[in-house]
């Protein structure tokens, strides 16, 4: 994989993108921080209490599941576009194109660093210290590893249909709610099978058990893997088959 | 060894959403019983409908030839004859959709000067960026930057954001770094150059060392000087044809005739 060797290019720019957003103001990317921060605690104590759930539990877990579901819906959404808008960059300068993918996905990810500090906060409020905290060490780049390649195929769908960015970005806004981001998968009560059949709910929960001091269960690590394997012996192929069909298509 | 061999290269794109609107066009001057506007008109490639009535534009057709070691070739045309989309072909932008395009060593094209630039950052962060962009590696630009800081003599201002240069400031620190490459294959999109008339003749005899360096060089240009100057061939493209290839100063004679029998 061309893309892959070729990380420094997009490392370089994602810190590039970063750094710019420093630059003339001091908070830089902290703004949008502060911003998910307030979001977040807010959405959370209103959902406590309008499900009558005990705080110490509730806020963490809303507020790292709507966290964590913003780093995920932004890699797909932003990465299915990628293509599209650096169409100046793809007619001008001969770079492998998972690149663009990798760039966006990438600066997802810094972006969920920025936003750690606020569960930095939640773990010191509520007490939230846990040695299965160790487990996000593995179970994030496991969780980017395997979404990856969806984002690189739909960028590849929606360069040649525009229709889908937009339906990509409904679809998710649906997901918000079919996921068990705001509520826990008990509250479902007998549908809870809506919430595992879900492949975004074990996503989220690798991603969100090992700060709750919970250790990821087998079964989300199965599907996660699965899908994550699934997915790219698909996308290798259109990939391969379709790659040379980009700069026609924008 | 060196080398660019195409054979019966052809390029077409597909037009999306365009179909009735350009359908119409193409059909009402049939209906009329006059020549088709593709017969009228000296720009653009050909416009056509596929069996399946997706609309094409061909903007390159049955592209056949080769280039080795020394070559340096000035591509000409009219606008839209298909010059830009070649050099897109040499840079392995766009796949032939039919025929093949065979090129042993790197190709470096050089679209811009200031592709990848931020005019957020400074001069010295931007020799970075456009470098990485351009595929040096990291000790290339080690091993080269004092050299692009001498050429471009911008002093302290690389310290400075790029936004605050004016536009000839910033070509001539785009240029610096592009001249800086050691190319197997160059690909340009008109003859680069920057700055005064004192950072003229400067520029040019750097451009001319880095050409020499070059195995291969291909510019496309409309600048019949350019073409003497620079060029061992030349090739004349009409609609997204190959009109003719081969001595510069045949070549541009036939281009010059067309050019008067167009106007």
């Amino acid at each position: 994989m061309g893309g892959l060797r070729q990380w420094r290019v997009w490392h370089m720019l994602a810190w590039q993108e970063l750094k710019q957003r420093y630059r003339r103001a001091t908070l830089g990317p902290l703004w949008l921080t502060l911003s998910m921060g307030v979001q977040v605690v807010t959405m959370s104590l209103v959902t406590a209490f309008l499900f009558n759930q005990p705080l110490s539990r509730y806020v963490p877990y809303v507020s790292l599941g709507f966290i964590f579901w913003m780093m995920l819906s932004g890699m797909v959404n932003e990465g299915a576009m990628s293509f599209i808008t650096s169409a100046a960059w793809i007619h001008n300068v001969k770079m492998p194109l998972v690149s663009y993918v990798f760039l966006r996905i990438w600066s997802n990810v810094i972006a969920l660093a920025h936003n750690m500090l606020i569960f930095v906060v939640l773990m010191l409020v509520y007490s939230l210290y846990s040695v299965t905290l160790a487990w996000i060490l593995l179970t994030l780049p496991l969780v980017v590893i395997c979404i990856a390649w969806l984002p690189l195929l739909l960028a590849l769908l929606s360069t040649r249909f525009r229709d889908l960015p937009a339906m990509i970005s409904n679809i998710f806004s649906l997901l918000f709610w079919l996921t068990p981001i705001i509520y826990p998968v008990g509250q479902l009560g007998e549908r809870r099978y809506l919430a595992e059949l879900n492949p975004f709910t074990h996503f989220l929960a690798l991603l969100r058990e090992p700060l709750m001091g919970i250790a990821p269960e087998p079964t989300s690590f199965a599907v996660v893997t699965g899908v994550g394997l699934l997915g790219w012996i698909a996308t290798f192929p259109i990939y391969a088959r379709f790659r040379g069909r980009v700069a026609y298509w924008l | 060894m060196v080398s660019i061999v195409a054979e019966g290269v052809d390029i077409e794109f597909p037009i999306y959403g365009q179909r009735s609107r350009s359908l119409r066009n193409l059909l009402l001057p049939k209906l009329r019983g006059r020549a088709t506007r593709t017969n009228l008109r000296e720009v653009g490639g050909a416009i056509a409908a596929e069996v399946s009535g997706k609309i094409v534009v061909k903007a390159l057709q049955g592209l056949s030839f080769s280039l080795g070691d020394g070559d340096r070739l000035g591509v000409v045309g009219h606008n839209g004859a298909g010059k830009t989309t070649l050099l897109r072909v040499l840079a392995g932008i766009y796949e032939p959709v039919r025929g093949s395009m065979a090129i042993a060593g790197s190709v470096t094209p050089l679209f811009s000067l200031v592709d990848g630039m931020d005019p957020d950052a400074t001069g010295y962060e931007n020799i970075w960026l456009r470098s990485r962009v351009l595929g040096f590696s990291r000790e290339f630009i080690t091993a080269h930057a004092p050299e692009i800081v001498d050429f471009c003599e911008l002093g302290d201002f690389l310290d400075m954001p790029l936004r605050t240069y004016s536009s000839g400031m910033a070509l001539r620190l785009g240029f610096a770094i592009a001249t800086a490459l050691d190319p197997q294959i160059l690909i340009m999109d008109e003859m680069i150059g920057a700055g005064d008339a004192s950072f003229l003749a400067r520029a040019e005899a750097r451009l001319g060392r880095m050409i020499t360096r070059a195995n291969i060089m291909v510019v496309a240009t409309h600048s019949t000087a350019i073409v003497r100057r620079w060029c061992n061939k030349a090739m004349l493209l009409r609609h997204g044809r190959l009109e003719l290839i081969g001595d510069p100063d045949e070549v541009l004679r036939r281009y010059e005739e067309l050019s008067q029998s167009a106007a």
